[in-house]
């Protein structure tokens, strides 16, 4: 037990030097590719082989400590099938980051990524950060796309980009820990003062969906 | 660690309903998770967490990342990169849970089941705790403690409810907080007042004299407000307008008060008193009577009486043929010996057509390659904890394979959507057999067909339709939603999609189906469930102050956790409501499915203030599918809406 990193949501009661910063980040991809999967690993640790399909979406927070800041992620998980595509932009609208993943043994998850990120470049906020997962990294002997082609394909579109694992956890607290550190965390003192007024059970998240339409956190 | 541990309470258990229970019968023993409840402080403030027995002692062993409600313990292994230690804590660190002081929003203490207290925790992200039972009781004492670190406020309409009081710096915020006249968000109180002042004024009058529930009815046009006190339709010219003679009007004999716990609690009554509703046994296999050719003589009654209480489950195998026209209700034995016949028949063709597509072939035909992989994923993930579907290789996953690839072939324009699995699994289960899984499987597509298709349409008009109930029945609630962007009502998408299959367990969902294939009493009684359901958890969403993303949360985890003898029985009692009232506007009738004629508007009119009681019943018996309820009592009740727990 070497250092443990301690988070929170911030705001409130407690007297804290950290500040908190607040963003709101949507998984988009495939059905089936383990967008569910890497969640639940990063929100709970937990993993399970059989994690039903997302019927609608779901929505989870997890915080991650970035040196004196604490950024906490309001998770958006979206159900993959093509059918409910057309209710992907509501929940894109006004996120910061976005995780698009594909599944590193199946080719056609990674054109379908490719169209996300296109869409997510035309559509969504400007300045949102994209990451592109390649996950199911633990079925390495039956890959179909290759760690090079995709890397090309995320360094030619400036995404972050790395292989993981839902199953073995690989890579996947470091995914979400380097788009915290790519969020643009801009200095907060009076928006601090102002909203950590607000944490009485006020939905700070809900109020950001109108707000956000660019960048920035909304930080505390 | 840098923890201290302030307090803590020992011998509370968190209870596991076990998931799936294969037959209706008693209710299984849930599992209990012992541990204890911990009041901690480290650098960053005080925080609660529930620690299970056998987690006393686990130090994370190389770093360990403490969020929200779980502990992840990772370890650095130098060969074989980042690999979790956990599998084999994982079991009992799911119900490890802990949150920061700061992210309290609210504590109920209910009594469960046998009278055992217990605390449920909910949490401004929209996260609700398990139910900790204190077995030994303290459960009061433990939040006495609480309270030396919160200021609780205890919730005006539920006296079991405190939620947290928040300290807040700004002098007329805290005034105002502190004289509670506005519940929603302090910023907007000067905006809505300026907005609306009509409602704003009522809405503060209402928080003196404690509260005055219901009084604002959605304004019918722009021009004018229509007022419901009892019978009496009160129409404002517009809001603003003389503000005494309107609380004269509403402070009226048309509204009573019941004391209840301290606070006078006004009640505006404007749909009737909640009528309670009883609901009956199981169809059994005495209740079925068959003439002489095997036709099931009385399939009406039969049908009221599912809708009533359901079916016991060695006769669902039976009924649902029927409810899932498979079979006609009024088919003899013969005819149906037939059918079944010319059933298998058309299956097997229609599973040949596909099961003989070469690999070449299936090469050059993308799209029944792309459903077969869709098909084959989504099998691999459905139900894989029922027993039925539980172990690999398992031969109903190859069955509900290709049971969902014959059905793309006999429904080819649809073809297979994210859903459709979930539907055919206690189908499976109660049928055991391919041939009658796949066609009861149709037959219920038949019926929800329209929610997969591409363009959502029949997904939203539903949605806008639940919308427009839930202002009817609760505008108040109807408008805290538009307020918080949910006014598209999408965190109820699975609800409807799926027809509430991820929300109950697999006895509760046949259950639920079979009352809901009844067609009974009334079109879209789904949404009345809906509604039902939105009703009994609204406190929680208003008084936590719920926001969009907190809302869809909450919704989804209510998942396992919802009543469904009670919610049923609500939801009739919502219809009944519905029934009973004459002012009902059009665009509610034309959604349950009741006549909007002028004609009938004189029928109603002269029936449903009585209904159901006996002298009205033949005249409502005209009006609608109410019909069936002719044999059915119902006890009137003085009952107001309760908090599912």
């Amino acid at each position: 037990m070497s250092s443990q990193t301690r988070s929170g949501s911030g705001g409130g009661g407690t007297a804290s030097a950290s500040r908190t910063c607040q963003f709101k980040l949507v998984l988009l991809g495939e059905s089936s590719v383990g967008k569910s999967s890497l969640v639940l690993r990063f929100v709970k640790g937990q993993f399970h082989e059989f994690q039903e399909s997302t019927i609608g979406a779901a929505f989870l927070t997890q915080t991650v400590q970035i040196d004196d800041t604490t950024v906490k992620f309001e998770i958006w998980d979206t159900a993959g099938q093509e059918r409910y595509h057309s209710l992907a932009p509501m929940y894109y609208r006004g996120a910061q980051a976005a995780i698009v993943v594909y599944d590193i043994s199946n080719k056609e998850s990674f054109h379908k990524a490719q169209t996300w990120v296109k869409e997510l470049q035309r559509q969504a906020s400007p300045n949102i950060v994209i990451a592109l997962a390649g996950n199911k990294l633990d079925l390495a002997n039956k890959r179909a796309v290759s760690y090079e082609e995709a890397k090309q394909y995320a360094d030619e579109h400036s995404l972050l980009f790395m292989e993981t694992s839902a199953k073995t956890a690989a890579n996947v607290m470091d995914i979400f820990t380097s788009i915290a550190k790519k969020l643009p965390k801009s200095d907060v003192n009076e928006q601090a003062s102002r909203q950590s007024q607000n944490r009485s059970g006020v939905n700070v998240g809900g109020a950001n969906q109108n707000q956000q339409g660019t960048s920035g956190c909304a930080c505390k | 660690m840098n923890e201290h541990l302030l307090f803590e309470k020992k011998e509370i258990y968190i209870h596991e309903q076990p998931k799936e229970e294969l037959i209706n019968g008693p209710l299984i023993e849930p599992e209990k998770i012992g541990g204890r409840l911990q009041i901690l402080k480290n650098k960053n403030g005080s925080f609660l967490r529930f620690l299970p027995y056998g987690l006393e002692n686990v130090v994370s062993d190389d770093w360990a990342f403490v969020v929200n409600n779980s502990v992840l313990t990772y370890s650095k292994d130098s060969n074989s990169g980042e690999s979790c230690t956990f599998e084999n804590k994982q079991n009992l660190n799911k119900y490890k849970h802990q949150f920061e002081f700061n992210e309290l929003s609210s504590v109920r203490r209910i009594y469960q089941g046998y009278g055992i207290p217990c605390l449920v925790f909910m949490l401004t992200d929209g996260r609700t705790l398990p139910n900790l039972y204190f077995y030994k009781g303290g459960s009061k004492e433990f939040l006495q403690e609480l309270s030396s670190y919160f200021v609780f406020k205890k919730d005006v309409t539920d006296p079991r409810l405190w939620y947290v009081q928040r300290q807040n710096s700004e002098q007329f915020k805290q005034s105002l907080y502190e004289l509670s006249l506005f519940n929603e968000q302090r910023e907007n109180v000067m905006k809505k007042f300026l907005n609306e002042p009509v409602q704003s004024t009522l809405l503060g009058f209402s928080k003196v004299t404690n509260i005055l529930r219901d009084v604002i009815k959605p304004s019918e046009s722009a021009s004018k407000s229509q007022f419901y006190v009892n019978d009496f339709k009160l129409d404002i010219p517009n809001p603003g307008d003389d503000m005494s003679d309107l609380m004269d009007s509403l402070v009226s004999d048309n509204i009573h008060s019941v004391p209840n716990d301290g606070y006078e609690m006004v009640t505006k009554v404007d749909l009737g008193p909640m009528p309670t509703v009883d609901r009956g046994p199981p169809v059994q296999k005495e209740d079925l009577i068959f003439d002489k050719e095997g036709r099931l003589f009385n399939h009406e009654r039969i049908k009221q009486m599912i809708f009533r209480g359901g079916i016991q489950n060695e006769l669902r195998i039976t009924l649902w043929k029927f409810l899932l026209n498979y079979y006609e209700w009024d088919s003899t034995a013969k005819s149906r010996e037939q059918k079944r016949k010319i059933r298998v028949e058309d299956y097997f063709r229609m599973k040949l057509q596909w099961k003989s597509i070469s690999d070449e072939q299936k090469n050059k035909f993308s799209l029944i390659k792309e459903r077969e992989n869709l098909i084959e994923k989504d099998v691999q993930r459905t139900d894989r904890t029922h027993p039925y579907f539980e172990s690999d290789d398992n031969v109903h996953l190859v069955e509900m394979k290709d049971i969902l690839m014959t059905y793309n072939m006999f429904n080819f324009d649809l073809g297979y959507v994210q859903g459709m699995s979930d539907l055919l699994a206690p189908i499976m289960v109660i049928m055991d057999n391919e041939v009658d899984s796949f066609w009861c499987f149709a037959g219920y597509m038949d019926k929800i067909e329209s929610n997969f298709l591409m363009d959502q349409l029949n997904i939203k008009l539903q949605l806008s339709n639940l919308k427009a109930l839930l202002e009817f029945f609760d505008s108040k609630f109807s408008h805290y939603l538009e307020k918080n962007e949910s006014s598209n009502m999408y965190f109820c998408f699975r609800w409807i999609l799926i027809l509430f299959k991820r929300e109950f367990s697999f006895p509760d969902i046949n259950r639920l189906w079979e009352v809901l294939w009844t067609d009974s009493p009334c079109k879209n009684f789904h949404l009345l469930i809906c509604i039902s359901i939105l009703l009994m958890k609204k406190d929680d969403i208003m008084t936590n102050n719920y926001g969009f993303n907190e809302i869809l949360k909450f919704i989804n985890d209510l998942s396992g956790r919802i009543d469904l003898e009670k919610t049923l029985k609500h939801a009739e009692g919502l219809f009944l409501q519905l029934q009973n009232f004459k002012n009902v506007p059009n665009n509610i009738y034309e959604i349950i499915g009741f006549p909007v004629t002028e004609k009938n508007e004189e029928l109603i009119d002269e029936s449903r203030l009585l209904i159901p009681r006996s002298s009205s019943r033949e005249s409502s018996a005209k009006l609608s599918p109410s019909s069936s309820f002719k044999s059915l009592s119902f006890k009137k009740d003085d009952d107001s809406v309760e908090v599912l727990n």
